[in-house]
């Protein structure tokens, strides 16, 4: 079935996102707009509003949403998840639309790269690169941040391009091969009980 | 009580200054604590969003890993603090997700049993350490400075993971304990913006001004925060954010504060590495 009408409209995008944990209150939404009144983003700049991002999903407009930078601009203050009166933790479902973006291998924008390089770095040092870090997030816009570079380089704090890595860094990608294998599994094991 | 001191991707880098006067705190605290080279990165919250799974079991081996050693957490990063939290919190909640996670950390030879304890440095010195046994360690009282205390988001925010009522303003008491002048600041549980800092640089500073800016409209000479990454936006990024001008505002890690008023050296305290000087108060 063909969720999308002849209005590129995806009524089943809200449920793709309530189906992660973080997002299940997104069938609970009234759209009061408590998060957005009380929002540390919103409060400098009004492009970002997440009733209007949460109320999108739940019209169906996807690839609007997935594609947007504003979602990746949620500083996670949680200010939202404590006011909300409906108890759904606005904040954490802006979390499962990042999710689903994820899923869906986006690349476009920096918000995105910047949360895909963390898992990148863990897995090569068990910590995060600061020095690669926005390197990898920013792409060529790194010349924006050479007067900083040279700030902090005078004061010594630019962070080692090659660190040290962690004690039994073999562990953690043993801990992450078992996740995966488990994922594809759960995945195999589904398919089957959707074909029988 | 003995601590395995987890100092965050910040403070062993861009603000390693926080990590040594930290150190020196404890040092001169007497705490029993160990730095332990195997600790990974807690995921940061950021991990999650790609695969929740793996933030759990990264934070799942360091809890395993402190509990190998007798030890409890504690950290000097909000973010860390907040996502180790959170962590716990899933294990606690779900004994399924407690029973996978432990069946993986098997195989690395390791188990979470669900013992250890997870501090902030601040909620150590407040808990563990007390009041009375920090003052009695001051020697030389900051005078005439008015300080105000930066808290950060996620020591505060959300409720239900962090749930710590104990004493909401613990950073005023030490300032005054410090001989400094607490300044009621409207900013003091609001955000920085560091978590968007890559991904939106204009915003992020923006939010960091207007930290800035209500920093003077209070009449506050300095800001003391207990996070590494608060001290990135406010003092690294300061220059970048102060569009409008205003005069510097100096940022002290919580340690640093301490420290000046123990006695310790700027030197021992890594005051040369905060981007804003802080030298009025080297030689107060």
């Amino acid at each position: 079935m063909d969720p999308n009408d002849e209005k590129g409209l995806d009524y089943h995008f809200y449920k793709e996102i309530a189906k992660h944990p973080k997002g299940e209150g997104i069938t609970k939404c009234l759209s009061c707009g408590t998060c957005s009144s009380t929002c540390q983003v919103l409060a400098v700049n009004n492009n970002y509003n997440p009733r209007k991002i949460i109320q999108k999903a739940v019209l169906g407009l996807r690839e609007e949403v997935l594609n947007s930078e504003m979602i990746w601009i949620c500083a996670r203050c949680n200010s939202c998840i404590e006011k909300c009166p409906k108890g759904i933790r606005p904040g954490d479902i802006i979390t499962a639309i990042r999710n689903v973006a994820l899923e869906e291998g986006k690349t476009s924008n920096k918000g995105v790269r910047h949360s895909i390089y963390f898992k990148k770095s863990i897995l090569q040092t068990g910590k995060v690169n600061e020095a690669i870090l926005p390197l990898y997030t920013l792409r060529f816009k790194i010349f924006s941040q050479v007067p900083q570079a040279i700030k902090m380089f005078f004061k010594g704090k630019l962070p080692p391009i090659f660190p040290k890595k962690i004690k039994g860094i073999k562990d953690i990608r043993k801990l992450n091969q078992l996740i995966q294998n488990r994922k594809l599994k759960q995945a195999k094991d589904l398919n089957k009980r959707g074909q029988s | 009580m003995k601590y395995a001191l987890y100092p965050g991707c910040a403070g062993e880098a861009t603000t390693e200054e926080s990590l040594k006067a930290t150190i020196k705190i404890l040092e001169v605290l007497g705490v029993d604590f160990e730095e332990n080279e195997a600790f990974s990165c807690c995921g940061a919250g950021i991990v999650e969003e790609e695969d929740a799974e793996f933030e759990l079991a990264l934070n799942a081996r360091n809890f395993a890993l402190a509990e190998q050693d007798g030890r409890d957490i504690v950290t000097i990063c909000n973010t860390c603090l907040m996502t180790m939290l959170k962590s716990q919190k899933a294990l606690a909640d779900d004994a399924k997700l407690f029973e996978q996670v432990n069946e993986d950390l098997k195989e690395i030879g390791l188990e979470y049993k669900g013992t250890v304890k997870i501090k902030h440095f601040l909620w150590m010195l407040r808990d563990d350490i007390g009041l009375e046994k920090i003052e009695s360690l001051i020697k030389t009282k900051i005078k005439d400075v008015r300080m105000a205390p930066f808290y950060g988001c996620h020591i505060i925010r959300p409720a239900d993971v962090i749930s710590d009522d104990k004493e909401p303003d613990f950073i005023s008491k030490l300032i005054k304990v410090c001989g400094a002048l607490p300044v009621e600041y409207r900013d003091k549980y609001n955000c920085c913006g560091f978590h968007i800092l890559l991904a939106d640089e204009d915003t992020s500073l923006k939010m960091t001004q207007k930290c800035l800016t209500n920093a003077h409209e209070d009449e506050a000479d300095m800001l003391v925060t207990p996070c590494t990454l608060c001290h990135i936006s406010l003092d690294c990024y300061q220059g970048r954010a102060n569009k409008a001008k205003l005069p510097e505002v100096p940022v002290l890690h919580l340690g640093q504060l301490l420290g000046l008023a123990m006695g310790i050296t700027a030197d021992e305290l890594g005051l040369d590495k905060n981007v804003i000087s802080t030298e009025q108060l080297i030689n107060y």
